[in-house]
């Protein structure tokens, strides 16, 4: 928590297991390739849901391959295709429309998730602070000594997330609608409740490409530049959710029978996905969450 | 300069000639980018080489193309966009191979070009340039041929044509087109600025690193060629971001002139290509050159160029108040959204799809979407009902029942309360519009109000 060193903080997830490799996001000393030196590592992270997502486009389960009723052989499938870096588990069975899973129920999902797969793991909800906020702390506990990340805290629920997060030894992701200040006053927060700076991975609500990147990647640039000029309350690593912001959109979405002018719907989906996240890696994320196997492995062999 | 160092270059007169009350008033608008130096017809020679020269931005502009469609590269005075903006957005090209013979194959690649336009936020993007790259066969009838095509197109010209007497043979038509002239690496320096300077087209120059594109830049400017693109030639894509940053910094940071034209960046026909000259788009490339018209390919590219180059802190809106989709009636259901354009621009291709007319109710919310207006209190009963008043809604519509987006149904009671309307809970996103319209359009007919209860 050294206000002197000007640069971007370090979070280290996972590798509390043997065997399990940790993953240090963040330190960055520049922007993103703003000299030879500055060559950003960017973790490559793929999400898996609880329960079978129902109205995903068909190109897409045909990427992902396997099975998506069972979240371990989905998870996988994707680390033989991919080799992330972590994985994100989403626990949207909690989601009444869903599963309406309870908490002790999810927590359930979670642990026997993470008995098998030795990465580290980004934990998340199904996107409802409320539920997240009964959900998560239980979750949190049944993972304890995995250092995963865990989420997502806003303004409405951080003081119940942070103190899971500190109680059972996790990183907190923080999330705020593209605003700098937000952010800031979230990180504050946050550090306020006990859990150090150094444990928040940042969120500035990212959405995919023509649905507000324009506006977030600038964010995201301003926020490094606060990092390196010193302030250590904008200087935590940043995580975008590409993959779910992508699958949402209508140009990922249309088939090419729907939209014959915008050609093959799997070659223009995933490159909406993979170019969002090359953008957002040039702005300053560490962290990018992909949905798409084809997507993560076309930015690996760019980026790497 | 400051106001104070400009001023003190002035005549100091306060005639007025200007426009401004005093020289000092001139100095300071001059300063601040609101006034241009040349607007005094006083200014001594002095004066006016360090004032102009102080005016130019730091990547300078550079222009292409016939006459009537000229084609402007470069202008570009900063580093992060959020400073000001990135002015000129970047220009894709594909590429038309030109093999000589074949003229129909070349005319069929420049028809397919054309067609490469895509309909976002309002505005058409797309593909707005064609590169002829010839081969060993091509003659200068194939060059005047393919020229004249991209003029009648519409297409920004880019020629790659190495063989000397071909381009002496049809300097006529470059002089006419001004296409940028591709591949000038140090090999071709001087044959190509005696043809830059004869035509006026300008030269890309190439080499592998910053240092040598910098020096071949001074010599080409020693030559009397100032109009120019830089090209970094042969790297991967982390290797190429990192050379056009570095381009950037030193003509922003160091005002190095010779560093400071616009970029071009090739990419192949591949999805990684793409991928590659993405990461160059977001760093400064202001032309890409694409080998492939696959509209999969170039539509992503084309969305990422109206993305960097938007304003960051001007949210694109639209007028608010009614907006009819598909001729509705006054009993047309009417949903309601924000003006901010990415937001209008999702909710209107949906109601459009659902083939069921009807009303888009427009708030005024400062740019913001739905759940940032709503988290700001910009988007709530008082909101919606002055919306609602402002468009004569009440007079023009018989329709009193709106449809709140899905995300914000935390606000149906006050909505209800402030506008007297009744409020219908609608989708969360908009994709599920379409779905939901049918549904109430079928409810509405006489059966569909039956089997409903």
């Amino acid at each position: 928590m050294s206000a002197s060193t000007k640069q971007e903080l370090t979070v280290t997830i996972g590798g509390a297991d043997d065997g399990e490799q940790p993953l240090t996001l963040g330190g960055a000393a520049d922007i993103p390739l703003g000299s030879p030196e500055e060559r950003p590592d960017v973790a490559v992270c793929m999400e898996v849901w609880d329960t079978a997502p129902g109205d995903w486009p068909g190109c897409l389960t045909e990427d992902i391959g396997g099975s998506l009723d069972d979240p371990v052989e989905w998870a996988k499938a994707l680390i033989d295709k991919v080799d992330p870096d972590a994985i994100c588990l989403r626990l949207a069975g909690s989601d009444p429309a869903l599963e309406g899973r309870s908490p002790e129920e999810c927590a359930e999902v979670a642990k026997r998730f993470a008995g098998e797969i030795d990465l580290p793991l980004v934990v998340v909800g199904d996107g409802s602070a409320d539920r997240e906020t009964e959900v998560i702390p239980v979750v949190a506990e049944a993972l304890a000594g995995r250092r995963c990340l865990i989420g997502t805290a806003e303004e409405r629920n951080y003081r119940t997330l942070a103190t899971a997060a500190q109680a059972f030894d996790h990183c907190l992701l923080a999330e705020t609608p593209i605003d700098m200040n937000l952010a800031k006053q979230l990180n504050i927060l946050i550090e306020d409740t006990g859990l150090p700076l150094d444990r928040i991975v940042m969120h500035h609500l990212t959405s995919g490409l023509g649905y507000g990147l324009e506006y977030t990647y600038s964010i995201m640039e301003r926020s490094r530049q606060a990092a390196l000029r010193g302030d250590d309350k904008l200087a935590q690593p940043m995580a975008v959710f590409i993959g779910p912001e992508t699958w949402r959109t209508k140009e990922a979405r249309a088939s090419a029978d729907d939209q014959p002018e915008w050609g093959d719907q799997s070659t223009r989906a995933t490159l909406w996905e993979s170019v969002a996240a090359a953008a957002y890696a040039l702005a300053g994320a560490s962290l990018l969450v992909f949905r798409s196997p084809s997507a993560a492995c076309q930015f690996r062999q760019v980026w790497d | 300069m400051t106001g104070l160092e400009i001023y003190a270059l002035l005549p100091q007169t306060n005639c007025k000639d200007c426009g401004k009350p005093t020289c000092l008033a001139f100095a300071l608008g001059i300063a601040s980018g609101q006034e241009v130096a040349s607007d005094c017809p006083h200014l001594s020679d002095e004066a006016k080489d360090v004032l102009l020269e102080s005016s130019l931005p730091p990547v300078l502009r550079v222009t292409a193309g016939p006459e009537a469609a000229p084609l402007e590269l470069g202008g570009e005075k900063e580093i992060y966009r959020h400073e000001s903006k990135f002015v000129q957005p970047t220009v894709l090209a594909v590429s038309v191979p030109v093999e000589g013979g074949d003229q129909a194959e070349v005319t069929s690649r420049v028809e397919e070009i054309k067609a490469l336009t895509f309909e976002r936020i309002g505005e058409e993007i797309g593909v707005t340039a064609a590169a002829f790259m010839c081969g060993q066969g091509a003659t200068a009838e194939d060059v005047r041929h393919g020229l004249q095509l991209a003029e009648d197109a519409g297409l920004a010209p880019l020629l790659l044509c190495t063989d000397a007497d071909v381009l002496a043979e049809c300097e006529d038509a470059l002089k006419r087109s001004k296409p940028v002239l591709l591949g000038v690496d140090e090999s071709r320096l001087d044959a190509f600025t005696k043809l830059g300077k004869q035509t006026e087209a300008p030269l890309t120059l190439v080499a592998p690193e910053v240092d040598g594109l910098v020096k071949l830049a001074d010599s080409a400017k020693e030559a009397g060629c100032e109009n120019l693109l830089l090209e970094v030639s042969g790297c991967g894509a982390l290797d190429l971001v990192t050379n056009l940053t570095a381009l950037r910094r030193r003509a922003v940071e160091d005002g190095d002139r010779s560093a400071g034209y616009p970029l071009l960046t090739k990419a192949g026909s591949e999805p990684l290509d793409i991928l590659r000259a993405a990461a160059a788009l977001c760093r400064y490339a202001g032309l890409v050159i694409v080998d492939s018209t696959d509209p999969a390919l170039l539509f992503p590219l084309a969305a990422l160029v109206q993305s960097i180059y938007a304003d960051p802190q001007a949210p694109a809106t639209v007028e608010a108040g009614l907006h009819a989709v598909g001729d509705p009636g006054p009993d047309a259901p009417v949903l309601v959204t924000t003006d901010f354009a990415l937001t209008y621009y999702s909710v209107e291709p949906e109601v459009e799809a659902a083939k069921v007319p009807a009303w888009i109710l427009v708030t005024d919310s400062e740019g913001q979407s739905v759940l940032t207006a709503w988290a700001a209190g910009q988007f709530e009963g008082s909101t919606i009902a002055k919306a609602i008043n402002e468009s004569k809604a009440e007079e023009r519509l018989e329709t009193r029942e709106l449809v709140l987006p899905g995300q914000v149904a935390v606000i149906q009671g006050d909505v209800e309360d402030e506008t007297g309307w009744s409020v219908r809970v609608g989708p969360r996103e908009a994709t599920g519009i379409p779905g939901f319209l049918r549904e109430l359009a079928e409810a509405k007919t006489p059966e569909g109000s039956a089997s409903d209860g």
